[in-house]
This record gives C-alpha cells, sequence and structure tokens, in this order.
C-alpha cells in the first residue's frame, strides 16, 4: 500500500471523531511515516511499519471515551478526606463590578488558565477558584480589579511533596472574566501553567498577557494595544486590532495569525516555530520573526515589512505591486524570487539561511 | 500488567524521555520501544493524554520542507513523573511483602 492509500484508509477509520482530531492524529501518522521514510525506508516498508488505521481508530475510539487523565481520579492516591478537609478541593467563587467604575483589571492566576470573554450583562464578572492550599482571592481596589493568589503551598519541600502533593487527577479550574463589549479598561493577566483565550471586547485600553507554559489563543478583540506572551504554547490570533502596538511572541511554540491590523507596529516572533501569517496589515513596521521555523505569509501589507528566520524558509505573498517596495533579501543555499536589492517606497526585507525564499507579489 | 497501571506507567516513561530533551514523534517511539515495546497507536493516545493534562506541550518546527511536531515536558509533567515515583514506592513494598509470604509458604 502507498502513504496516500494509507492516510485515506486512516481518514475514513477515524471519521468519527470531530475534525480537529482526526487533523491531529492523520499529522501524526504522516509524520511517522516521512520520518521512516528519512530513515531509509522505502515508501511501501514505511506504510508496512505502521499498525492498521482500524487499530489506530479503535485505540483513539477506547481513549476518547476516556476521558484525559486530567478529569479523572487515580485509584492509586487515596483521598481519605472529606471534600470540605480536602486541601486540594477547588471552591468556585465569584465578584461582580459594574463596569463603568473599572479602568483597570490585573489577574494574575499562578497555575490556572484564564478565559476573557464578553459577559450577557452590564457587569464584569470574575469568576475564580481557591482551596487551601492555593488562596486566591479578588477585590476591588477602587478603579482596579484584582486576582492575586495570596497563598501558596505547591512549594517544593519535602513535607508538602510527600503530604500535600496533588496530582493534577482533578479538572483543573479555569479563571473566567466577563466584560462588557464597551469596557473601556486596561487589562493585565499573567497565568503560568495554563492558556489565555481572550475573545470579544472591542474598546479596552492596552492589555498584556503573558504565560509560561501555555497558548494564547486571541480572536475578535480590539484594543488601543496589546502584548501577548508565552514561553511554552503557541499563538492563535485572528480578528485583533490594536490603534498602537501589536505584539505577539512565544519562544516554543509556533504563531498562526490571520486577519489582525495594527495602526502602528505589529511584531510576531517565536524562536522555535513557525509563523504562518494571513491577511495582516500594519500601518508602521511588520515585523515577523523566526529562528527555526518556516514563515509561511499571505496578503501582507505594513508601512514596513520585516521577515527574519534561519535554516527554513520563507514563502507566500506580499501585497503587490512589488514596485512599490524598497527590497534587500538573503539567503544562502536557496533559491530566492525577490531581488536582492530594489529601489522603492516602503522598505521590505527577508532574510534567512540554508532555505529558499518564494515571495510573490499579488 | 493491569491496563491503568500500564497507562501509568507508559506515561510517566514518555515523560522521562522528554526530561533528558525535547522529542519527536518517531524517535519517541525508538527511545521508549528499548524498554518496552510499542507502537504509534498506542504512543499517539498517550501523548493526547499528556497534552491534555498539561504535562506536555508541542509545538511545530520545520524540518527538511515539513512541519514536525515537538514535544516539551512542562513542570506539570515533572510533578507526575515525582508522582508516578512515589505511587511505586508503595508498589515495591507490597511486592516485597508479597515475595516473601510465597517464599514462607513454599518452604513450609
Amino acid at each position: 500500500m502507498n502513504k496516500e492509500a494509507y492516510l485515506n484508509e486512516l481518514k475514513n477509520a477515524l471519521r468519527h471523531l470531530s475534525l480537529q482530531e482526526q487533523q491531529a492524529a492523520l499529522s501524526f501518522c504522516e509524520e511517522m511515516l516521512a520520518d521512516r521514510m528519512e530513515a531509509g525506508m522505502t515508501e511501501e516498508e514505511a506504510v508496512a511499519a505502521m499498525e492498521s488505521p482500524a487499530l489506530m481508530a479503535e485505540k483513539l475510539a477506547l481513549d476518547i471515551k476516556q476521558p484525559p487523565r486530567d478529569a479523572q481520579s487515580n485509584p492509586a492516591v487515596n483521598q481519605t478526606q472529606t471534600d470540605a478537609e480536602n486541601p486540594n478541593q477547588w471552591q468556585k467563587m465569584q465578584l461582580k463590578c459594574a463596569a463603568a467604575q473599572l479602568n483597570h483589571i490585573d489577574l494574575q492566576a499562578g497555575n490556572l488558565p484564564i478565559k476573557i470573554q464578553l459577559s450577557k450583562d452590564d457587569q464584569v464578572t470574575l469568576t475564580y477558584f481557591t482551596r487551601p492550599r492555593n488562596v486566591y482571592e479578588a477585590r476591588q481596589e477602587g478603579d482596579t480589579l484584582l486576582l492575586r493568589e495570596i497563598r501558596t503551598e505547591n512549594s517544593r519541600s519535602f513535607f508538602n511533596f510527600f503530604f500535600n502533593f496533588d496530582l493534577g487527577t482533578l479538572p483543573r479550574p479555569e479563571i473566567t472574566l466577563e466584560v462588557p463589549a464597551d469596557l473601556m479598561a486596561n487589562l493585565k493577566a499573567a497565568t503560568k501553567n495554563g492558556a489565555i483565550a481572550l475573545s470579544g471586547p472591542q474598546m479596552l485600553m492596552h492589555v498584556e498577557l503573558s504565560t509560561t507554559n501555555g497558548g494564547l489563543a486571541l480572536q475578535n478583540t480590539k484594543c488601543i494595544s496589546l502584548d501577548a506572551h508565552t514561553t511554552n504554547g503557541g499563538v492563535a490570533a485572528s480578528l485583533v486590532e490594536c490603534r498602537t502596538a501589536l505584539s505577539l511572541r512565544t519562544t516554543n511554540g509556533g504563531v498562526a495569525v490571520s486577519d489582525c491590523h495594527s495602526q502602528a507596529a505589529l511584531t510576531l516572533s517565536t524562536t522555535n516555530g513557525g509563523v504562518t501569517v494571513t491577511n495582516c496589515t500594519a500601518r508602521d513596521e511588520m515585523r515577523v520573526s523566526s529562528t527555526n521555523g518556516g514563515l509561511k505569509v499571505q496578503g501582507l501589507d505594513a508601512g514596513a515589512l520585516h521577515l527574519r528566520t534561519s535554516n527554513s524558509s520563507i514563502s507566500g505573498t506580499v501585497q503587490g505591486p512589488q514596485s512599490q517596495w524598497q527590497i534587500e533579501s538573503f539567503t544562502t543555499n536557496g533559491k530566492n524570487s525577490l531581488p536582492a536589492f530594489q529601489q522603492g517606497a516602503k522598505p521590505f526585507s527577508a532574510h534567512t539561511t540554508n532555505s529558499p525564499i518564494r515571495i510573490t507579489f499579488s | 500488567m493491569d491496563a491503568q497501571m500500564k497507562k501509568g506507567m507508559l506515561e510517566s516513561c514518555v515523560l522521562s524521555m522528554l526530561l533528558k530533551g525535547d522529542s519527536y514523534g518517531y524517535l519517541l517511539i525508538q527511545q521508549v520501544s528499548a524498554l518496552m515495546p510499542i507502537s504509534e497507536s498506542t504512543l499517539y493516545p498517550v501523548l493526547r493524554r499528556l497534552e491534555a493534562a498539561g504535562s506536555l506541550t508541542v509545538y511545530s518546527r520545520e524540518h527538511n520542507g515539513r512541519l514536525r511536531k515537538y514535544y516539551a515536558i512542562t513542570e506539570n509533567g515533572k510533578q507526575q513523573i515525582h508522582a508516578f515515583l512515589k505511587e511505586w514506592e508503595t508498589v515495591n513494598r507490597v511486592y516485597a511483602f508479597i515475595k516473601d509470604a510465597a517464599k514462607e509458604e513454599t518452604h513450609e
């Protein structure tokens, strides 16, 4: 059987799963085949070395019926305390404020994910969780809404490790901030092991989102400025508009951005990961950079455009005509569709190494 | 071996491979197979579960003109390894006890 036939059979076997699950499983197997072939096997040999698509589908179906480890109680750990005494049991809390009074929101979440979305009324509602070993407190101080972890027992002392250990077997709660679409406030949200999602508000001022281990998912948001960064995690953004700087950064993770616009500078950067940018514009400078990852662009336009990576290709389309750009491009060991130098009005530079540059102007 | 135990073992096994450094699917299969034979249909659900539990993160990196998914361990993942080791201290104690009891039985 050849690779295409195998993947088609696999796709068919997985048809009962969600599109996302199908895609993920397919790309996993596709990678497996590609790696086997890179290791020297022929296409036939690589396919023969894989298990039947039916088996993959069966194992996945079993796994999906059984929810991920996170939500399941591990029988090896005895929880002999009642819920009330259990230092691991989260308690849900809620704080509501009038939107008109708020100018600042400052959330620091420790190890919980944060979700910011639109409220169904005209209030700001913060739903958070607290428990004896991670005490969270939310309060309004003047025009500021604060969330802080005021006590944490996640320390690594011998005592805490062996007597208060939390396997993460209980479902991890998510901090939810619901705001009216026209809330005019500065927003700062930070967490460590958790994703941050932002969707909806149209009149935020300065927004700063940061996480360490977790992805960033931003959509349909307007604000004055946005600075979102993560270390281990991907960044996905669509329909985000800023009046001043828009900056999305990650270290280990891909960046996928579409239909985002800045009236000043737009900066997208990652270290280990590819960047895909579609239909984004910036009035001033747009800088898209990676260190180990390909840049795939489509329909970009800016006052100045700079694409940077190394050991990976730069490909796609830029708003034309070509003659309006002042081009400066450089690569080694790779075809370059751009001229090394070209005079023009708007600066456009593309640098990489050991890879092709395939940019056309639409 | 009991299915639950094997699952937990596999998860911690994969995580401890990641402690040594980020890895990708094919390489992980080879690394784990050195200890216990494993196929992609077994590894994939393990990786899926670990990601859902926040024990690892996934990122893509271009390799020879295609995207390859790399896995990296998180703080949560390191905690999961410690939890596994702690659970097995109990297993070891119980094993030693049973072994001892069985030895006495055969010597009567």
